[in-house]
C-alpha cells in the first residue's frame, strides 16, 4: 500500500461480513489521495460497492476504521458528508421531480446555501448538457440523461470529493465519452475523484492511480505505471527485421539465455523474456552478425487490462 | 445536537411534501372520503332522528373517526413513505446525503402529519357547511377545533403505526394491507371478547378499536353526548368509566401521544438499522 501524507480518505482493516463466514470486503487498508483521480477496480462482486456504501457510512463496517478529511467516520456524524458527492451506481432519483427541481432539493439536503444554488444549478445543467431538459421529469430523462443529472448532483456544493460508482455503467459510447469529459474537466479544478468501475479502458483513460480488489480484498495500488509494473510478470520484446535471414535470425536469438519464448508472426519476431533489463544492443548486434537488419524493435505495451487480468490470476 | 437541525428537518419536509403533493392517490382518497361522508351525511339528516338542529354538523364530523376513513387519510399516504424510498432506490442518493437518519425518519412523518392535518382541516370545513345547508346553524362552533384536535391525533395514530409497517417491512403493500389486518384483528378480537364477557373499561386505551377510544371520550368531554353520539362511542361506555369526561380525554390524548411516540421509535429502530446492500 502507498503511504499519501495527503490522504482524503483512510482505512484501516476494514471489514464487512454479510452473512455467515462470507466477508464482502476483508480487512482493506486504503488511501486516496487528494487532489487525484483514483479508479477503483475489481470484477463484479470484488466488494467495490459495498466498499463505497461504507466510505459513505451506508453501511456499518463490522470491523475497521475508516476516516474521511482526516476525521473518523461513524454514524454520528452525518454533516461529514457535507464535502462528499456521490453518484450510486444507476442512480435511481425520485422521478415526479424534474432535473432542476432535484438539484435545487439535493442542494438543499447537502447544506448548499440558496444563492450558490441559484448560481450553481443551471452551471451545472449546461456542463451535463440537461439545460434544455431541466424542466421534464426525471421519469422521462433516457438512462443517459439520468446518469447526467446523477453527476450533477454529485458536483453540488462543489465538494472536496466525488465518489462515483461504475458511473458509464449501460451508456452506449457517446454517452460514456460524454460523462468521461465531464469527469475529466471537473478534476483538472483540483477536486479529488473517487471512481469504481470494472471498464479497465476507462479507467486507464482517467485516472491518475488505480487500486484492484477482489474477493474483499486489496491486490494491487498505485499510479497506473505501477501497477502495470506489478501485473507484468512477462516482458516482450518485439523485433521487426528484414526477411531474408529470419530464420537464422530467429534461431541465434532462441538461444539468448534470457529468451523463454519466441515466436514470429507478421514477419515480427516476439520474445518472452525473463529479464527486466534492456537487451536492445545486444539483440540488434546479433541481427547484424547474422547479415539482417532491424526495422524496428520495441518493448510490447502492456495495457491496464492486461496487467489487470495477471493480478487477478494471481 | 449536531445529529438534529431544524434546518435539515425543514428540507426533508420539503422533500417529502414535494413527493406527497404530486401524488394523484391524495387527490383521490381525498376525493373518495369527501363524497363518502357526504352522502352518510345526507341520509343521517333525512333519516336520524334525534339529533338537535345545532348539534348535527358535529355529530356529521364523528364518520371521520370511523376506522375506514383515517385508514384512508393517514395509512394510504404514509404506506410509502419508507418504502417506497427503498422500492425505488431513491433511498441510496438519500442516505447519502449530510442528514442523519433520525432527521430523515422524523421529518418524514412531520410532513406526513402536515398533510392529514390540513386535509382533516379541508374535510371537517367541508362537512360542517354541508351540514349548515342540511339543518341550518350550528351551535357550540368552539367544538370544531376540539373535534379536529381529536380526530387527528387519532389520524397521527393510524400514520405512526403505517409507517412502521413500512420501515419494518420496506413494502407499501405489507405496510397498508398490516394496518388493516391488526386493526381488523383487534377489533374483531375484542368484539369476540366483549359478546362473552363485558368489555373491561381499559379495553378503550387499545389503538384502533373502533374509533381508537380517543374520539369516543372527546364526545363525551364535550358535555353534551347525545344517544346517537353514545351508541356510536365505541367501547367507550359511560357507565363503565371510572373517571369524568375530562380526567379519561386528557388519558387517552396522552395515550395517542404515547402510541405515536412508540410507533415512531420502533419504526425509526428498523430504518436506523436497515443496511443499504446492492443497489
Amino acid at each position: 500500500m502507498v503511504e499519501h501524507n495527503n490522504s482524503i480518505i483512510k482505512t484501516k482493516k476494514l471489514k464487512k461480513r454479510y452473512y455467515g463466514n462470507t466477508y464482502a470486503v476483508n480487512g482493506i487498508d486504503l488511501e486516496i489521495e487528494e487532489g487525484k483521480i483514483t479508479g477503483f477496480l475489481g470484477p463484479n462482486g470484488a466488494g467495490k460497492s459495498t466498499t463505497i456504501k461504507m466510505l459513505l457510512g451506508l453501511l456499518e463496517p463490522t470491523e475497521g476504521e475508516i476516516y474521511v478529511f482526516n476525521k473518523r467516520l461513524t454514524p454520528d456524524n452525518p454533516r461529514i458528508r457535507k464535502g462528499i458527492g456521490y453518484m450510486p451506481e444507476l442512480p435511481k432519483f425520485p422521478n415526479y421531480l424534474t432535473g432542476q427541481e432535484l438539484l435545487r432539493i439535493y442542494g438543499e439536503l447537502q447544506f448548499v446555501p440558496e444563492k450558490q444554488l441559484d448560481k450553481e444549478i443551471p452551471e451545472l445543467l449546461e456542463e451535463v448538457n440537461l439545460y434544455k431538459d431541466k424542466d421534464r421529469k426525471i421519469k422521462e430523462y433516457s438512462k443517459g440523461m439520468q446518469q447526467r443529472i446523477g453527476l450533477a448532483a454529485a458536483f453540488l456544493g462543489n465538494p472536496k470529493l466525488i465518489i462515483l460508482d461504475e458511473p458509464t455503467i449501460g451508456l452506449d459510447p457517446v454517452g460514456m465519452s460524454d460523462i468521461k469529459n465531464i469527469i475529466k474537466s471537473k478534476a483538472k479544478g483540483g477536486t479529488t475523484i473517487f471512481l469504481s468501475s470494472h471498464l479497465l479502458k476507462e479507467v486507464e483513460e482517467m485516472c491518475d492511480n488505480v487500486i484492484i480488489i477482489n474477493k474483499g480484498t486489496i491486490l494491487a495500488s498505485g499510479t497506473i505505471n505501477e501497477v502495470i509494473k506489478k501485473g507484468t510478470s512477462k516482458n516482450v520484446l518485439e523485433i521487426e527485421v528484414d526477411g531474408k535471414s529470419i530464420d537464422k535470425i530467429a534461431n541465434s536469438l532462441k538461444n539468448l539465455p534470457y529468451v523463454d519464448e519466441l515466436n514470429i508472426s507478421n514477419g515480427i519476431i516476439s520474445l518472452t523474456l525473463n529479464t527486466k533489463e534492456d537487451i536492445r544492443y545486444e539483440v540488434s548486434k546479433l541481427v547484424v552478425e547474422n547479415g539482417g537488419f532491424v526495422l524496428m524493435m520495441k518493448y510490447k505495451n502492456v495495457s491496464l487490462e492486461e496487467a489487470f487480468l495477471e493480478i487477478l490470476n494471481g | 445536537m449536531e445529529n438534529f437541525s431544524l434546518t435539515a428537518l425543514k428540507y426533508i419536509i420539503k422533500y417529502e411534501l414535494i413527493w406527497n403533493i404530486r401524488k394523484a392517490k391524495l387527490y383521490f382518497v381525498l376525493a373518495l372520503v369527501l363524497a363518502l361522508s357526504f352522502i352518510v351525511t345526507y341520509f343521517m339528516a333525512k333519516f336520524v332522528t334525534g339529533i338537535s338542529a345545532g348539534d348535527f354538523w358535529y355529530v356529521s364530523l364523528t364518520e371521520l373517526s370511523s376506522w375506514f376513513f383515517l385508514l384512508l387519510i393517514a395509512s394510504t399516504i404514509s404506506m410509502n413513505t419508507i418504502s417506497g424510498e427503498f422500492e425505488s432506490g431513491s433511498i441510496l442518493p438519500l442516505l447519502s446525503k449530510p442528514i442523519s437518519r433520525e432527521e430523515i425518519y422524523f421529518g418524514k412523518y412531520l410532513a406526513i402529519a402536515i398533510i392529514v392535518l390540513l386535509e382533516l382541516l379541508l374535510l371537517s370545513f367541508a362537512l360542517v357547511v354541508f351540514s349548515y345547508m342540511l339543518k341550518g346553524a350550528p351551535s357550540d362552533v368552539w367544538k370544531l377545533g376540539v373535534l379536529w384536535l381529536a380526530i387527528s391525533l387519532s389520524a397521527l395514530v393510524y400514520a405512526a403505526f403505517t409507517m412502521m409497517l413500512s420501515s419494518i417491512s420496506k413494502n407499501s403493500i405489507v405496510a397498508l394491507m398490516g394496518t388493516f389486518g391488526v386493526l381488523f384483528g383487534m377489533t374483531i378480537a375484542v368484539g369476540i371478547y366483549s359478546i362473552m364477557n363485558s368489555a373491561p373499561y381499559w379495553f378503550s386505551f387499545f389503538p384502533f378499536l373502533g374509533t381508537d377510544g380517543l374520539m369516543a371520550s372527546t364526545y363525551n368531554a364535550l358535555s353534551t353526548p347525545n344517544a346517537y353520539v353514545k351508541n356510536n362511542s365505541g367501547l367507550g361506555k359511560a357507565s363503565l368509566l371510572p373517571w369524568t369526561n375530562l380526567q379519561y380525554t386528557g388519558m387517552e390524548t396522552l395515550l395517542s401521544v404515547i402510541y405515536i411516540a412508540l410507533f415512531l421509535f420502533i419504526g425509526f429502530y428498523y430504518f436506523n438499522n436497515s443496511d443499504i446492500k446492492e443497489s
